[in-house]
């Protein structure tokens, strides 16, 4: 008996670490071939900024932005989540940006002229549970700067 | 940046799942179908159940900070390169400990940078080459290809491709260790490249006459030095990582006493009708600060660099 169940815990281990890992190629691949490009013409920061979400869920970042720079702030999200919108806040959160004024565009240009740390708010939309199974999928938060 | 966030989720919930695993078999043979299940959802959980595990993990992005745009910040601050600062390439395969293989596998990475945005081309491809040298030190050598290096080389000549070459290599790189759980190794690279990144800022620093552009950029660096140690501050039970978080620490004690205060946000639009974030923020830092930091800064990265 006890031989089966560490059979059994060993099993779900394994296929649980095989789904993290394939979640991970997943959204690197998919931050890959639907994501970076859409900085350009913005050289990304190279940092890697992708979480796995699901819906109803908020996330948050702290984000500094330096003087005389000028920034591409991109957050890309796998289709199957909806719409996931974001807001930009100063750090008493005060609104800069709201996604939603613009739903067809996932990043957000600006020019910083005296340093900032900004705020980065994430919403992924609730979702219907479809036979109580909940979808899952890849955010990444892209920074890109014009090179000078 | 919470990288693999599904992995500690799924971590989290492990003891739950595999206990329900159990009684849904009724204690007898495993499932075989646990193997083919769709990976892009959380198998028999319903949203209650994902959501209680999720909460369990941190919600949070880290924010860490990128050398690419330290080097960035110089030239735009008008510092001029300097060729005496960068790390020595003859020391790559004088690195024999892993832990001096991924802290200058990250000054090298810096180092590289620096030179891609100033234009030195020859300097670009001998840091490109330390770098591949100790990422297969390291055993990490499929994460920077030939295709990366060839495309290297082809576009040797033009900056701006070369920049987005190199970018598209350390997102290779963090992606890869990330995924290979080999996040430790990660905190070494970032944390190095960016004690690296504030060494070159600092040593371009002409102290009689300061430019105060780099000043500024120098003292703002305390931002994000608060993010990389909440980021390197997962990993201290390394005694590697450890130790460049306490060296972090020296660091901070140091910013600590210099001033970076947001007083007010300015929202604006451009005649190109690009959004403009100003306000004022308050910097100051005084000589002996800069002075003191400088110093820690170089005693730090010579004893990342340096050679026994």
């Amino acid at each position: 008996m006890i031989m089966k169940f560490r059979h059994i815990l060993f099993l779900a281990l394994v296929a649980f670490l095989g789904m993290a890992q394939e979640a991970d190629a997943q959204c690197k691949s998919y931050v890959k071939r639907n994501c970076r490009p859409g900085l350009t013409p913005y050289l990304h920061n190279g940092q890697v900024n992708n979480a796995i979400l699901v819906p109803g869920d908020k996330a948050e970042l702290l984000l500094t932005f330096f003087a005389g720079q000028e920034y591409r702030l991109m957050i890309c999200s796998m289709p199957v989540l909806g719409a996931v919108s974001f807001r930009v806040l100063d750090s008493d959160r005060n609104p800069i940006y709201e996604s939603k004024k613009n739903p067809s565009q996932n990043y957000f240009d600006f020019k910083v002229a005296s340093t900032q740390q900004l705020i980065v708010e994430i919403n992924v939309p609730e979702a219907k549970p479809n036979n109580d199974i909940v979808p899952e999928g890849c955010v990444s938060v892209l920074i890109g700067f014009i090179k000078k | 940046m919470k990288r693999d966030m599904n992995k500690n989720i799924l971590l989290g919930g492990i003891a739950v799942i595999a206990a329900g695993v159990f009684f849904a078999c009724g204690g007898g043979e495993a499932d075989s179908s646990l193997n083919k299940v769709d990976s892009t959802k959380i198998a028999g959980d319903t949203i209650d159940d994902t959501k209680s595990k999720i909460e369990q993990a941190q919600k949070v992005y880290y924010s860490i900070p990128s050398t690419s745009e330290m080097a960035s910040l110089l030239t735009t601050a008008g510092a001029e390169y300097n060729m005496k600062l960068v790390n020595d390439i003859n020391f790559v395969d004088k690195y024999t400990t892993p832990r001096k293989q991924a802290l200058n596998l990250g000054i090298y990475g810096a180092d590289l940078n620096y030179c891609s945005i100033y234009e030195r081309t020859n300097e670009t491809m001998f840091y490109m080459e330390c770098t591949r040298s100790l990422a297969e030190k390291l055993g990490i050598e499929n994460a920077i290809t030939d295709e990366t290096v060839t495309r290297a080389e082809e576009n040797i000549d033009n900056r701006d491709s070369m920049l987005t070459i190199i970018s598209d290599m350390f997102y290779e790189l963090e992606e890869y260790l990330a995924e290979n759980d080999k996040d430790e190794l990660s905190a070494l690279v970032i944390g190095a490249g960016w004690v690296e990144g504030l060494y070159l800022a600092t040593q371009t620093v002409n102290e009689k006459k300061p430019n105060q552009d780099i000043m500024s950029r120098i003292a703002e660096q305390k931002l994000s030095l608060g993010n990389l140690m909440k980021f390197i501050e997962q990993y201290i039970a390394d005694e590697d990582v450890k130790s460049l978080f306490d060296d972090l620490t020296r660091i901070s004690k140091i910013y600590e006493g210099i001033v970076v205060e947001k007083q007010e946000t300015k929202v604006s639009t451009d005649s190109d009708g690009k959004t403009v974030i100003g306000g004022t923020t308050k910097v100051e830092m005084s000589t002996e600060q800069f002075k003191e930091l400088r110093k820690v800064v170089k005693e730090i990265r010579d004893s990342y660099t340096k050679i026994k």
